[in-house]
């Protein structure tokens, strides 16, 4: 990529014009299917996270790393997943960016990050359906930090596998509120897994705690239909 | 209407209302009676987004005896105050109530269904809220900005067993019924082809950074959308934005798309095959597709093109091997001309019958049925735009799994299914 081009996002900023952002992200697109001619491109977009470019170029820079990134880029993405300003765009990319080196950058900055920039890596676990950040969200369902439970909770709904559902069996005699439907919402996603997978009793016995007279209208009604669903699934 | 407990109103979303003796599990007070209905057996009801789209939804709604409007929700306080003034106008009191965040409308916990009118990227996490605490859905479309948001939704609407009705209007006017039931009867014998036209979109400026209006909460504005300055882009024009919309093409993916798949039975799957070529604005604040050209297979063969206006006349055109049919908004057409005095046998096929789509809505509720255009069906209507969306931009010929819901031929287009949310919005 020309320097001069680079150089234009190093200093872009929203309001500005965007034509020079345009020229890059049809090189990109024109690049798809020639690795080498991405991971160049990745290189040079790579230079810009680390400049003192303005977060407009950089926020433009990981949505195109989100479509082209390598493991290549993880480093500089995980970097950035602690910033107030950089961890949600560190994500954007992140979480497209298929591979164990981005699994690991995410799992590795729960304990490096706190507040929102935790919360969005906690999301990030989930939406990648992560089953070896199971434990460690597992240990979030307890947080004081409501809206950080709740993420835990919802991240271990969308991994499902056998380890979120005892975490998640487990919390839903702990928990209250806000988080405990979460919980529960993610335990029913739980027994509508093991129903697909044909494994019927487990999610039957699933269903069957959550219809107790002490869970909410909601889930008691979604726990009859899975018990409906699970006897005439194939 | 008061909410039932688990053991009426619960097992009825559970069993279906056909698999049960329906006056019998609801009350009779719900079904709505002659005359007037007393405000503590309506539908309670709140609104969420009501802007443009949302304040016809509501005036909508509020014409409806059997319902009662509760709350009201936006993050522009200028429109949730104009949005109470109209519901207290209505009932002439001073008690709907007025919210910033969606989760406390939904949380109130005397409410029946919410009716939805956000900007795209705002439309999957409050539909799953409300869908999580047991609230039917009336929601604008498009259905979902993403094809993964899109899933989610669908998933949740089936495990709470929520009575969902997408605003896709079309639906429910009776030249469109007509023209896809004549399609769907073999008037125009074995159909080949579709053409679907939709509006063609424009480019703009670059605007500045600007003061946010008073009373809107930016934050709040862009949920779970990257963050920006804003730049003077609120009310309406956010669909000309990526991040929040896909232009035209998705805009109206939910009226003539969604047409199209229901003259040719392919409401609850998607293309095999999609690629296309879009012209996308080279500056400037808005960033879809001006022009755009689709081309789709379907697995039973039929191939649909969906293009702007200026490519393709607006509407739904299905070509068959005896015919032709073209439909618009207030146009119905056939070649030859006399298929549209045909008649539809008793033993043919029959489509779902409505003239009047909120209303459809509110029966549904009280019988549980699936309403004209339901969560799934919007998915597939929206997938196909969206779809597209992602042909477009990696200029590639893709192969899609309808049933996996995944690309079998390219990584980045897989890539694109979805999007981080900013922190802390998850689905």
């Amino acid at each position: 990529m020309e320097q001069q081009l680079l150089d234009k996002v190093k200093t872009y900023d929203w309001g500005q014009s965007r034509a020079a952002l345009t020229e890059i992200t049809e090189l990109i697109k024109k690049s798809h299917g020639n690795k080498a001619e991405t991971a160049a491109i990745e290189k040079d977009l790579l230079s810009v996270l680390t400049s003192d470019a303005k977060r407009a170029g950089k926020q433009f820079v990981c949505r195109q790393l989100s479509i082209i990134g390598t493991d290549a880029s993880v480093p500089t993405l995980a970097g950035m997943l602690g910033g107030e300003e950089t961890s949600d765009m560190a994500r954007y990319a992140l979480e497209r960016i298929p591979g164990a080196a981005a699994d690991a950058a995410l799992l590795g900055a729960l304990s490096k990050t706190g507040g929102k920039a935790k919360v969005g890596v906690v999301n990030s676990l989930g939406q990648r359906g992560q089953a070896s950040a199971g434990e460690a969200l597992a240990g979030l369902l307890g947080n004081s930090d409501e809206t950080l439970a709740t993420a835990a909770a919802a991240a271990l709904g969308q991994i499902a596998d056998d380890n979120a559902g005892k975490a998640l069996a487990k919390a839903k005699d702990t928990t209250k509120g806000k988080v405990r439907l979460r919980v529960l919402d993610s335990y029913l996603l739980c027994a509508d897994k093991l129903t697909a997978a044909g494994k019927k009793a487990e999610a039957l016995e699933i269903y069957k705690a959550l219809q107790g007279k002490d869970m909410p209208k909601p889930i008691r009604t979604a726990a009859l239909r899975g018990v409906l669903g699970a006897a005439t699934s194939k | 209407m008061k909410r039932v407990d688990i053991d009426r109103r619960g097992f009825l979303k559970a069993a279906g209302a056909a698999a049960v003796g329906l006056p019998y599990l609801v009350r009779s007070s719900a079904l709505g009676g002659a005359g007037s209905v007393a405000p503590s057996n309506r539908i309670s009801m709140g609104s969420i987004g009501v802007g443009g789209m949302g304040t016809g939804d509501l005036h909508g709604f509020l014409s409806k005896q059997e319902v009662q409007v509760l709350a009201v929700c936006d993050v522009d306080s200028g429109k949730r105050e104009s949005a109470k003034n109209i519901v207290d106008k209505k009932y002439g009191n001073t008690d709907c109530a007025t919210y910033l965040d969606f989760r406390e409308l939904i949380g109130r916990g005397d409410l029946d269904a919410v009716a939805l009118a956000l900007p795209d990227h705002w439309h999957s996490i409050p539909a799953i809220a409300a869908c999580r605490a047991g609230l039917d859905v009336h929601a604008q479309k498009p259905f979902a900005r993403t094809i993964r948001e899109g899933r989610a939704m669908c998933r949740a609407v089936e495990r709470y067993g929520i009575v969902w009705q997408t605003g896709s209007q079309q639906r429910s006017e009776g030249n469109f019924h007509r023209a896809c039931e004549l399609v769907r009867n073999g008037r125009i014998g074995k159909v080949s082809r579709v053409e679907v036209g939709l509006p063609t979109g424009g480019g703009s400026g670059n605007n500045p950074v600007q003061p946010v209006p008073e009373g809107v909460d930016w934050d709040w504005w862009l949920g779970p959308a990257p963050w920006v300055p804003y730049r003077g882009v609120l009310h309406w024009n956010w669909r000309w934005m990526m991040d929040y919309s896909g232009g035209q093409l998705t805009d109206w993916a939910g009226h003539h798309i969604d047409i199209a798949h229901w003259g040719i039975d392919t409401e609850r799957t998607g293309p095999v095959e999609i690629e296309g070529r879009g012209e996308y604005p080279k500056d400037g604040i808005y960033d879809v597709p001006m022009t755009y050209k689709l081309t789709c297979k379907y697995a039973n063969g039929i191939e649909m093109t969906v293009a702007n206006n200026k490519q393709i006349p607006q509407g739904t055109k299905w070509y068959g091997d005896k015919g032709e049919i073209y439909v618009r908004r207030g146009h119905l057409e056939s070649k030859p001309a006399n298929i549209l005095n045909e008649v539809i046998g008793v033993d043919e096929t029959h489509l779902y019958k409505s003239r009047d789509h909120k209303q459809n809505f509110l029966d549904c509720i009280k019988s549980r049925k699936d309403p004209i255009a339901p969560a799934e069906i919007a998915h597939r209507s929206i997938s196909v735009a969206l779809l597209g969306e992602i042909a477009m931009l990696t200029e590639a010929k893709l192969k899609w799994d309808p049933e996996k819901e995944v690309f079998e031929n390219n990584d980045a287009a897989n890539r694109m299914l979805g999007r981080a949310m900013r922190a802390p919005w998850h689905l």
